[in-house]
């Protein structure tokens, strides 16, 4: 088992997700999630859903807009041992944009981290910008 | 003299910049109304009542005391501008005093969230560890 740093490794005698094709879990972050502020000019909410062999995103951005579609999201564990999502990423193409959404979660609140980047040769420098989401009742 | 000349600055920050003063009063609107803890599990502060009289802040915290809420009671805040200058309510602290220990509560809102960071420190206490608790709330 080849690894980089220490956080690579399973614990020693950890066999339990040694099974190629182990997943992480991310049901309990299913739902719909709220921007916390109501003022914002970028994505308002988002909901995560199950899908056939994983789950997707898909991401609101305002009223008139409405949804981006839906995305694939890949959850992510805290460390190798576990299989209990802490965060996910996903990652939106629309041709002359290219949006990678890195998300994590901490004390009911999901982190979202967005990176724009711009391939129409507009001039419009990529740019990152990050903001906060509650679950909905 | 003027008056910026007589004051202490702490550091750059405090200092009042040529031609402009305190604002007369601090606008609060974006903190009024009840905060909810974005976990539900919490084993802090559940909710946060922020209310406004005259120019001031009042606050009611509510403790999470299964299979209720523990009331604090509604006490008066100082509230905080983002600088020195400032219009805009950043956050507020205030301090409750307990039987048994005192409650500083710190509280400073960023992008519809509202972080709250409590600091107990108890009285006369062999068993228990002066601790701080941070938490998010929202509307």
């Amino acid at each position: 088992m080849q690894a980089i740093k220490g956080d690579d490794q399973v614990a020693e005698g950890s066999l339990r997700f040694s099974n190629a094709g182990a997943r992480v879990d991310l049901s309990h972050f299913l739902g719909t999630w709220i921007n916390t502020f109501r003022d914002t000019r970028s994505i308002t909410r988002f909901v995560l859903a199950q899908a056939s062999g994983g789950y997707t995103i898909t991401v609101y951005v305002s009223a008139e807009a409405g949804d981006l579609g839906a995305a694939e999201v890949v959850p992510f564990a805290p460390n190798v041992d576990s299989r209990r999502a802490d965060g996910f990423t996903a990652r939106y193409d629309f041709g002359f944009l290219e949006m990678s959404l890195a998300a994590y979660y901490a004390k009911g609140l999901t982190v979202v981290s967005q990176y724009t980047r711009f391939k129409d040769e507009s001039g419009r420098p990529d740019y990152f910008n990050r903001e906060f989401f509650f679950k909905s009742d | 003299m003027t008056n910026t000349q007589n004051r202490v600055c702490l550091n750059d920050n405090s200092r009042v910049k040529p031609g402009s003063r305190r604002v007369d009063k601090l606008e609060l609107s974006s903190l009024i109304g009840k905060w909810k803890n974005t976990n539900p599990a919490t084993g802090g502060i559940a909710e946060i009542y922020v209310g406004q009289v005259k120019d001031a802040l009042e606050i009611q915290v509510l403790g999470a005391h299964s299979p209720d809420l523990f009331d604090w009671g509604v006490r008066p805040a100082t509230a905080y501008a983002y600088e020195v200058t400032g219009e805009i309510v950043a956050g507020f602290e205030l301090t409750y005093v307990f039987e048994d220990q005192q409650a500083l509560v710190t509280a400073i809102h960023n992008r519809g969230v509202l972080v709250i960071h409590t600091y107990h420190k108890f009285k006369d206490d062999d068993l228990r560890t002066n601790y701080i608790c941070k938490e998010f709330f929202h509307q």
